[in-house]
């Protein structure tokens, strides 16, 4: 598939839920969308329920091919996810152009779910362009 | 807004005939304390505040540019659900079957949630 028309979806969807509703309940439903999504990679054996940091770093680069590289660093209260190269840059682009607030994208999809999976809630704080890519930081909270 | 003071009002609401269901949520849609025994359920109801909430602020402001004071979602037997925003971080749904009279509901609603801002 053409990776623009992938990023034109996401596009959609950020846009679209924002023009609608609010990055509130957009970031709801969008959990919801992101347990489903992460249900629908393991059933097709991409993802696993009890991946460690280094699995979803390899798996967001080697099978998903979404980045050339990434480095997830965590401490007590947040997770820093460092994207290298990111090749949806299309849709990432378009939505810091236009001050779309980000509630939907693969990796915040994968990420939270593989910490929701260990008990812990994580969510997006903050989404910087970077010179290596993109630096998304995610505040934590355990229940 | 503390935990005891919302398990004191969420008893409170129960009293009242036909509610079958208190749910206290975050405004990011994560259950708080809720009545209801069943996880899946609570979590569902929690999301679900959530999304009301700000799609019927988003509706009120963009049509009347106005806030929302509470949403009612009616069943055709007159039982339904009763959904506010508490404050800026919580928000109350109330699950109330057909025997709740509506009036003395809202009016319960509306003293526990003044109790709760003070």
């Amino acid at each position: 598939m053409n990776k623009v028309f992938v990023s034109a979806v996401l596009y959609g969807v950020n846009k679209g839920i924002n023009n609608l509703m609010s990055s509130k309940a957009g970031t709801v439903i969008c959990r919801y969308i992101s347990k489903e999504m992460f249900n629908f990679l393991m059933n097709r054996g991409v993802a696993s329920p009890d991946m460690k940091n280094k699995d979803l770093e390899e798996m967001l680069v080697n099978k998903l091919k979404l980045a050339k590289k990434i480095e997830i660093i965590e401490d007590d209260k947040n997770v820093i996810l460092k994207i290298y190269q990111p090749t949806l840059t299309d849709f990432l682009e378009e939505m810091m152009k236009n001050k779309v607030p980000l509630i939907l994208c693969p990796f915040l999809a994968t990420v939270t779910e593989v910490y929701r999976n260990r008990g812990v809630r994580i969510f997006l704080k903050d989404g910087n362009p970077t010179e290596y890519g993109i630096e998304l930081v995610f505040s934590k909270t355990r229940h | 807004m503390s935990l005891e003071k919302v398990k004191e009002v969420s008893d409170e609401l129960m009293r009242v005939t036909g509610v079958r269901g208190v749910i206290f949520s975050s405004s990011d849609g994560l259950p708080l304390h809720t009545t209801i025994s069943d996880t899946e359920l609570e979590e569902k109801s929690s999301a679900l505040s959530a999304v009301l909430v700000e799609v019927c602020d988003r509706a009120l402001k963009e049509l009347m540019n106005k806030e929302h004071s509470w949403i009612g979602v009616y069943a055709p037997d007159s039982s339904g659900i009763i959904v506010l925003k508490v404050d800026e971080n919580s928000n109350l749904m109330v699950i109330f079957d057909k025997e709740a009279k509506l009036g003395v509901l809202l009016y319960t609603i509306r003293r526990i949630i003044n109790k709760l801002r003070t």
